[in-house]
């Protein structure tokens, strides 16, 4: 369950961050268009709220909400780290 | 006056601004931010412990948010003179309190 | 948000974590660390065994307190873990007549404390402060009273929480400029850097930094307090109350066997124990107080049961806590995250370093902002070269001086009078050492040359374990003991980092620098924000 709520909070961020034009124009080549955009956000926005059923499932009301802070800040470091340190074919630079 | 002279008057007006801001922060945010945790916990009702580690978790906040509002706030006397009527209220409020009921 | 609004907490940002930067980032390094002290309680005592039998432990510490203290006004005694050393119990001596009572003054001295190992036996281990160093510097220092000590780390600690207050009113747009990371770029990349840190962990800066302003709350705001309490006692015996206690009779009365009391206490509460602290043993009128593990709840304000001490019956069960002080032993439980495991200690820990290349990366940038800006590069002035020069003393010596503690605890002969204390000095002589150069050489060549220093001593330590002891690495993932080996890799991958670190800087080519008019705009002080 910690696992799965992880998960949602990583392609959350992932998509957020596909989202924004730099990080859209790096992956696809282009930004994105007014539909995509809306598509990637709130794709991502819904698994951000997602990712709290199965952390409290997991944990319970107490320990389950402080799960699930470690959780969003986790997923949010591995999308960061996804987005920025693998390289795509957009990149110019070495 | 020169156009000098205009620039280190301004320059001194600001670093002017800058301390009033400072000690509207330091030593009048904590004094209006102890004074209101006296009064929320003469206020609040029930078991006297656990009013006063409410005020307590409060007045830490109130610190920090005096601390921003000393540096928002339109200018350095403005903050000032703002904080110095939060700080007058929580104390008359709380004299008051310890006036009437005392303390455990 | 108006502009004047984000302009004015940009200022304040800037200059608030600027003058505190040096302490917190101290206090970060050191915190940070010390989520792992149990661990290092062990790892700095090569000698021992890991506890597998605790309640061994316990039945070794009575019979030594038996011995040695028979007459004591109450001992104290750990409840030995897999995690810990052994049991570091201390004990009260009765006080002689005329003399001062209080608890706190005999905690230091060494003459009181001894530890048991895992055998039951006192343990024969290097004299070491172990990882307790860093819990206890992280907020009350060194070779300064406590006191001061806690009030500046407490100063330091409410500026940072305005700091990051301010910090994300000056920040337009702080989510959609979050996953932007711009390399080689400077002062943005710097400020991508510390912008991405921040956000990152942001819910744990702002928990971390609140929480710890809670556990220095009776010392920063006890005025609510006065405002309903006469005198501390009272306050107290309300918030943390204890079992009334009762006069030595001075019959003597052999105590029980404290395994039965454990085990009893542990059932009762579900959960398992952490202190026992027996008072007047020996004596008719002995009490057993057993507390509840801050390991198994988030509180850490812990359920106690106190038994009589002769015949074990339980006399006394605290009352459980009201809503507020429920509360801020919630917040002190989530600061140390003792009810964190394995997988949440590790979180922590990478968040606590987010926090510490936050405040660096703050310090860094406001000189690489400054410099892009100075008129003259090679004169610049002086505040400029004083925080330049602090923040390659403090940001590049302090890692240095904690490396150097960690080899001193190895290499200190284990004779020597003292040793615990001369594993600190070693610290701060190796920082004094760095700082020193930091003020008189360039910074160009000493950034590199810290990290690097630091980088070797941190891969050194792992070697020399597998080298020179019987618990390297290897030996030590043979019998299953992921803590120590944990510590192990994990110096040698931060001293890899320290010397990729000393590598890149070393090789940074400053770009060419754009001459810049020699008068600096007057409002240079209110920037725009970023």
């Amino acid at each position: 369950m910690n696992i799965v709520s992880l998960l949602l909070t990583t392609a959350a961020f992932g998509l957020l961050g596909l989202a924004t034009d730099a990080h859209h124009r790096r992956r696809f080549g282009h930004c994105p268009q007014a539909a995509q955009r809306r598509l990637l956000r709130n794709g991502g926005w819904l698994a951000l709220v997602g990712s709290v059923v199965p952390a409290i499932l997991s944990r319970g009301w107490i320990f389950g909400p402080i799960l699930w802070a470690g959780v969003v800040m986790a997923g949010a470091g591995i999308a960061f780290l996804a987005l920025n340190v693998i390289p795509a074919r957009g990149d110019t630079r070495s | 006056m020169t156009a000098g002279d205009g620039h280190a008057r301004a320059r001194w007006a600001r670093r002017g601004d800058i301390a009033l801001r400072v000690v509207a922060a330091v030593p009048l945010g904590y004094a209006t931010a102890s004074l209101w945790a006296m009064a929320i916990a003469r206020l609040l009702p029930g078991d006297r412990a656990e009013a006063s580690v409410t005020a307590s978790l409060v007045a830490l906040a109130l610190c920090a948010i005096a601390a921003i509002w000393a540096f928002a706030a339109r200018s350095g006397w403005r903050a000032i003179w703002t904080l110095a009527v939060a700080a007058g209220l929580a104390a008359a409020i709380a004299w008051i309190s310890i006036d009437a009921t005392g303390r455990v | 948000m108006s502009k004047g609004f984000r302009q004015s907490q940009a200022f304040l940002h800037t200059w608030s974590g600027l003058l505190l930067g040096w302490i917190l980032f101290l206090v970060f390094v050191a915190g940070t660390i010390a989520f792992w002290r149990e661990g290092l309680n062990r790892w700095m005592r090569p000698e021992i065994a890991r506890v597998e039998q605790p309640m061994r432990v316990l039945a070794g510490a009575q019979a030594y307190l038996a011995r040695k203290a028979p007459d004591a006004k109450s001992w104290i005694i750990p409840v030995a873990t897999k995690r810990s050393p052994g049991a570091q119990l201390f004990w009260v001596p009765q006080p002689k007549p005329g003399e001062e009572r209080g608890r706190g003054r005999s905690r230091g001295r060494r003459d009181t404390q001894a530890l048991i190992g895992a055998d039951g036996q006192v343990a024969q281990a290097r004299e070491t402060r172990g990882g307790e160093f860093f819990y206890r510097f992280h907020f009350d220092l060194h070779y300064m009273p406590v006191i001061w000590a806690r009030w500046l780390v407490g100063f330091a600690t409410m500026v940072m929480l305005v700091a990051i207050i301010s910090g994300i009113v000056t920040h337009k747009k702080i989510f959609k400029d979050f996953f932007t990371l711009r390399r080689a770029r400077g002062q943005r990349s710097w400020l991508d850097g510390h912008n991405a840190t921040a956000v990152l962990a942001l819910p744990f800066h702002l928990m971390i930094t609140y929480t710890g302003l809670v556990t220095l709350m009776t010392l920063l705001m006890p005025w609510a307090v006065v405002a309903n309490y006469t005198d501390q006692k009272t306050v107290f015996a309300a918030l943390f109350p204890t079992a009334a206690a009762i006069e030595r009779t001075g019959r003597p009365a052999p105590l029980i066997d404290l395994r039965r009391i454990a085990t009893d206490a542990q059932r009762r509460l579900g959960a398992p124990a952490s202190f026992i602290e027996v008072s007047d043993p020996g004596d008719a009128a002995a009490r057993v107080s057993v507390s509840q593990s801050a390991n198994s709840m988030l509180s850490s304000r812990t359920p106690q049961l106190t038994y009589d001490g002769v015949t074990g019956r339980l006399v006394w069960r605290s009352p459980p806590p009201g809503a507020a002080a429920e509360t801020a032993g919630a917040m002190v439980g989530l600061h140390a995250g003792r009810f964190a495991g394995n997988g949440g200690r590790w979180l922590y820990f990478l968040c606590g370093i987010a926090g510490t290349l936050m405040i660096a990366s703050g310090l860094v940038l406001w000189t690489v902002k400054r410099r892009e800006r100075l008129p003259d590069p090679t004169r610049p002035h002086v505040g400029f070269r004083v925080v330049e020069r602090l923040n390659v003393a403090v940001v590049g010596g302090f890692p240095l001086g904690i490396a150097c503690f960690f080899c001193a605890n190895r290499l200190l002969p284990v004779t020597l009078h003292a040793r615990a204390d001369w594993e600190v000095h070693m610290l701060f002589i190796a920082w004094a050492l760095a700082a020193a150069i930091a003020f008189v050489a360039r910074p160009a060549r000493v950034w590199p040359s810290l990290f690097a220093a630091t980088g070797v001593l941190l891969v050194a330590l792992p070697v020399y374990d597998v080298v020179a002891t019987d618990r390297g690495l290897f030996a030590m993932l043979a019998i299953g003991d992921l803590m120590i080996a944990g510590i192990d890799a994990t110096m040698a991958l931060f001293g890899i980092a320290f010397l990729l670190l000393a590598r890149r800087v070393a090789r940074h080519r400053p770009a060419a620098r754009r001459v810049r008019s020699a008068r600096t705009a007057p409002a240079a002080m209110l920037e725009p924000a970023e």
